[in-house]
């Protein structure tokens, strides 16, 4: 048989978490369907100890992935099995969780614990659904290029920008070095999650606007006799000069407004690139603090319940 | 195509070329390990370019990124390539030489020492981890803060705090304040509401279960499955726990189960247990629930007394008890009235059944309350003011003896009677005494007129209207009435109660239209609750569960637990106000 040569978390060990995690559920589920306690179904009961006991494991286990990730040297079993036992587990941790409460909610720390737990796992499986659909389109966006070859490209292309401005009149020249000053990458948490704030996008539209008119204006007269003239020849800067001084200019502000096309393109491109990677990561933050609340709430839960048995 | 590849290396000062011929269809520059001419530059693409030979003998570039590819200072998606033409990939440049001999393209590679690599000097942050957002310091505030007010402050509070319940329900009703109110499982029972905040009330002690002594504290009356202390000594009713069927923490609706099971695990077949029980088998209401065994009252005339038995009421059997009354419902709930002193009257059931305060049952029925008015007491048609005292038969005899008496005395009343006696003087003179012959006729007549009218009032139109009536061998009261029992309540093993019935007629259930003997039984059997009681689960029928008729605990009988009054007094040191009687003090 073929063996892939990459396999996901999800579909680790041909799905055996899931596998495992499904009759979990199962089992849960038909149990707690024929349990009839006394009382109506709640943590109590032998069902509810031992669903009680089996979700306060598998929050271990969950969170153990938190520092086996971080050891590696090694341990039992593959990070990747680890990681795809969290997720599937984590899952069937709802029904698990849920069963064991009997739905008996009130303002006290046992609904502490099972609400942090909702939390943190809402907040996990928009992880799942991250590392599986984002990191495709990060590849597609990036084209081959690092974070940091982008980054140095943009400033290249500043450097070009204000190489070719010198040659054009201060105006152009102060505008550009401006509109570098403008360019926004990145930001905060809110401009990294949804892009940098919309002003910088105004500025350099502003800025092509002014190129653009300029253009036309040098342009106005020459264009009839330059129809023939492709476009390309503009791009590749090969604007012969025919007609003195207007044409140099405007070859000039062509190659400026071919620069700052491409820079747009990429400023777009990077602010795309941390958005998606923001969005990969974000939930972590809530992820993980939100564990070690559960942990406490756990604890509490745990030893309150058998303090006042 | 040929191509050169010139690469211009610099070691240690001096400069190094090194030749490598290609013969490719095209030239591909990129990052990546497998391009022809590869740049080791990060911001260089995998694939960043490709050159192609065109049919004319020149060759073309294509830049393979968005980007493109900076040609002669300037960036350009594809052109055709001059000799000298110079193409910059990051820190690396590529020269456009005059082919070599051999080659189509010769390409000079250098890596440009004076190209650093640029970062933007200014650039905000492009991670998150680089913002304010933290993982780390986040979790542990949040364990510690969940961990210090869910646990630890309430375990402070609870164990080093004051231990006075008062100071704790008070602490507990402040807001905010972590106390154990957050371990609440949930709300308890209306009758235990006021525990709420005073968990130590009934968990007495940590890490141990509910025990009863912590119930019994309070409830010091409860009594036992069985009436008696050798069966309650049995394992089977000394180990049961309180909590085994009274369940806190489950809301205000109360703490007992209404579970069918916990009966009927022992009742469906209690023989199995107890093989002398003479027990019926119980498994649910609808269909395996014994017939009723109403207590009924029996005569026994040797004694002169009433015995009180069950007896199994059999679906369709009448059931005849003796109550020493005669009195035919049928003719008393007749529909078109009965004849009463004012005419006809039309009587209800509760004409004579009179719910009694608390609406459980009813008082008593009562001959002078709701007989009298029309079985009236008189005997006398000249004074019908005069009646004769009801139960009380040696009186009646005595009271008829003393008015004939009387009224011989005044002898205008003598001969208003009529009587065929002996012709008395017409008038006595006061002062002189009676003549022996008035005295012998007033001793004679009122003898004679009281017998008749106690015969007439025993043997005749009086008592034995509603009692029987017997005759005795003793002269003085030659009748005597039969005792009479009043049933009140015949089911001793439930508790029914008419309330909920109330809108019900009562004639529903009870066959009081027809029945014409006193002795009729006209409590209605099983069948008769079963057309509208229904089990638990039902849909058609009023749930009905054992609780709605049957308590655990019998009504008389061995307490729980004989010492739960000398808990009591620990109870009442911790809650005095609930479990002080009033008045005390």
């Amino acid at each position: 048989m073929e063996t892939p040569a990459h396999v996901g978390f999800l579909r680790h060990h041909r799905y055996r978490y899931l596998k495992i995690g499904l009759i979990l559920c199962a089992l849960s589920l038909l149990l707690y369907a024929i349990h009839d306690p006394i009382d109506g179904p709640n943590g109590g009961t032998w069902l509810g100890y031992g669903l009680g006991s089996i979700g306060a494991g598998l929050i271990l286990v969950l969170s153990w992935l938190g520092i086996r990730k971080r050891r590696y040297r090694g341990g039992l079993g593959q990070v990747k099995g680890w990681l795809s036992a969290h997720v599937y587990l984590g899952l069937a941790l709802v029904i698990v969780g849920t069963l064991h409460t009997g739905f008996q909610f009130g303002w006290n720390v046992h609904t502490l614990a099972y609400v942090l737990m909702l939390v943190v796992i809402t907040s996990g499986v928009y992880g799942i659904w991250a590392y599986a659909a984002l990191p495709e389109r990060i590849t597609a966006l990036r084209r081959g290029q690092t974070r940091d070859a982008m980054l140095a490209e943009m400033a290249e292309l500043n450097r070009q920008s204000i190489a070719v401005a010198q040659a054009l009149s201060s105006d152009i020249h102060r505008a550009i070095a401006r509109s570098i000053g403008r360019v926004r990458i990145g930001g905060g948490v809110i401009a990294q999650l949804f892009g940098p704030a919309e002003p910088a996008r105004q500025d350099f539209d502003d800025l092509n606007r002014t190129l653009n008119v300029r253009a036309d204006t040098l342009l106005a007269g020459q264009r009839a006799e330059s129809e023939a003239e492709s476009t390309v020849m503009f791009i590749a800067g090969q604007i012969v000069k025919r007609s003195g001084r207007d044409e140099d200019e405007a070859a000039h502000i062509r190659q400026l407004l071919d620069i700052l096309g491409r820079r747009k393109e990429l400023v777009s491109r990077i602010n795309q690139d941390i958005q998606l990677h923001a969005r990969m990561q974000i939930w972590l933050y809530l992820h993980v603090p939100l564990t070690l609340a559960l942990l406490a709430a756990l604890l509490t839960h745990v030893i309150s319940v058998f303090l006042y048995w | 195509m040929k191509t050169l590849i010139r690469r211009m290396q610099s070691q240690k000062g001096t400069i190094a070329f090194s030749n490598i011929p290609l013969e490719t269809a095209t030239v591909r520059i990129g990052r990546g390990t497998e391009q022809d001419v590869e740049i080791a530059d990060p911001r260089i693409a995998l694939a960043h370019a490709e050159i192609t030979p065109m049919p004319d003998g020149t060759f073309r570039l294509d830049a393979k990124t968005p980007s493109g590819v900076w040609v002669n200072g300037t960036p350009c998606s594809a052109r055709a390539l001059q000799v000298n033409d110079i193409l910059d990939f990051g820190r690396f440049r590529i020269t456009v030489m005059k082919p070599e001999a051999g080659s189509d393209l010769t390409l000079l590679v250098e890596e440009r020492a004076d190209a650093v690599e640029e970062k933007p000097a200014e650039i905000a942050a492009t991670r998150l981890e680089e913002t304010w957002l933290s993982r780390r310091r986040p979790a542990w505030v949040a364990f510690i803060v969940v961990l210090l007010a869910m646990l630890l402050l309430p375990l402070v509070l609870r164990y080093a705090g004051s231990k006075d319940p008062a100071t704790q329900m008070k602490m507990a009703a402040l807001p905010l304040v972590p106390t154990q109110t957050a371990w609440n499982s949930g709300p308890l029972s209306s009758a235990h509401a006021y525990f709420e905040t005073d968990c130590a009330a009934c968990h007495v002690q940590p890490f141990k279960q509910v025990r009863n002594n912590a119930c019994l504290a309070c409830h010091d009356a409860v009594r036992h499955h069985v009436p008696d202390a050798a069966m309650a000594a049995l394992p089977d009713f000394s180990a049961a726990a309180c909590t085994d069927c009274h369940r806190e923490h489950n809301g205000p609706d109360g703490t007992i189960v209404r579970l069918a099971s916990l009966c009927t695990d022992c009742h469906e077949n209690l023989q199995a247990r107890f093989p002398d029980s003479t027990m019926g088998k119980v498994g649910d209401f609808a269909t395996h629930h014994p017939p009723f065994s109403p207590v009924l009252t029996q005569f026994d005339k040797a004694t002169r007394s009433f015995k009180a038995e069950p007896v199994v009421q059999e679906h369709g059997v009448a059931l005849r008890e003796d109550n020493g009354l005669v009195f035919p419902h049928n003719l008393h709930l007749d529909t078109k009235g009965i004849d009463a002193p004012d005419g006809k009257r039309k009587l209800e059931c509760s004409s004579c059944h009179e719910p009694d305060r608390g609406a459980v049952g009813f008082r008593a029925v009562s001959m002078e309350r709701h007989c009298a008015d029309c079985h009236r007491l008189e005997f006398d048609p000249d004074d019908p003011t005069r009646v004769v005292p009801h139960g009380k038969p040696a009186e009646v005899a005595a009271v008829l003896r003393d008015h004939f008496a009387a009224k011989a005395l005044d002898r205008q009343q003598v001969k208003t009677l009529g009587s065929a006696l002996p012709a008395a003087p017409e008038r006595r003179r006061p002062g002189p005494p009676r003549t022996p012959a008035e005295r012998e006729f007033i001793a004679q007549w009122s003898a004679t007129q009281g017998d008749a009218v106690v015969r007439e009032v025993f043997e005749g139109r009086l008592c034995r209207y509603c009692h029987v009536v017997e005759p005795t061998n003793d002269p003085k009261l030659p009748w005597d009435i039969a005792p009479v029992a009043l049933q009140e309540h015949a089911l001793s093993a439930a508790a029914f109660t008419h309330a909920p019935h109330a809108d019900t007629a009562c004639v529903d259930c009870h066959a009081a239209r027809t029945s014409k003997l006193s002795s009729d039984v006209l409590l209605p059997d099983i069948g008769n609750c079963r057309a509208c009681h229904g089990d638990v689960g039902g849909k058609k029928q009023v749930t009905s569960t054992c609780l709605d008729c049957h308590s655990y605990h019998v009504d008389q009988g061995v307490l729980w637990d004989p010492g739960a009054t000398r808990r009591k007094t620990l109870g009442a040191q911790r809650h005095p106000k609930l479990i002080t009687p009033r008045g005390a003090s």
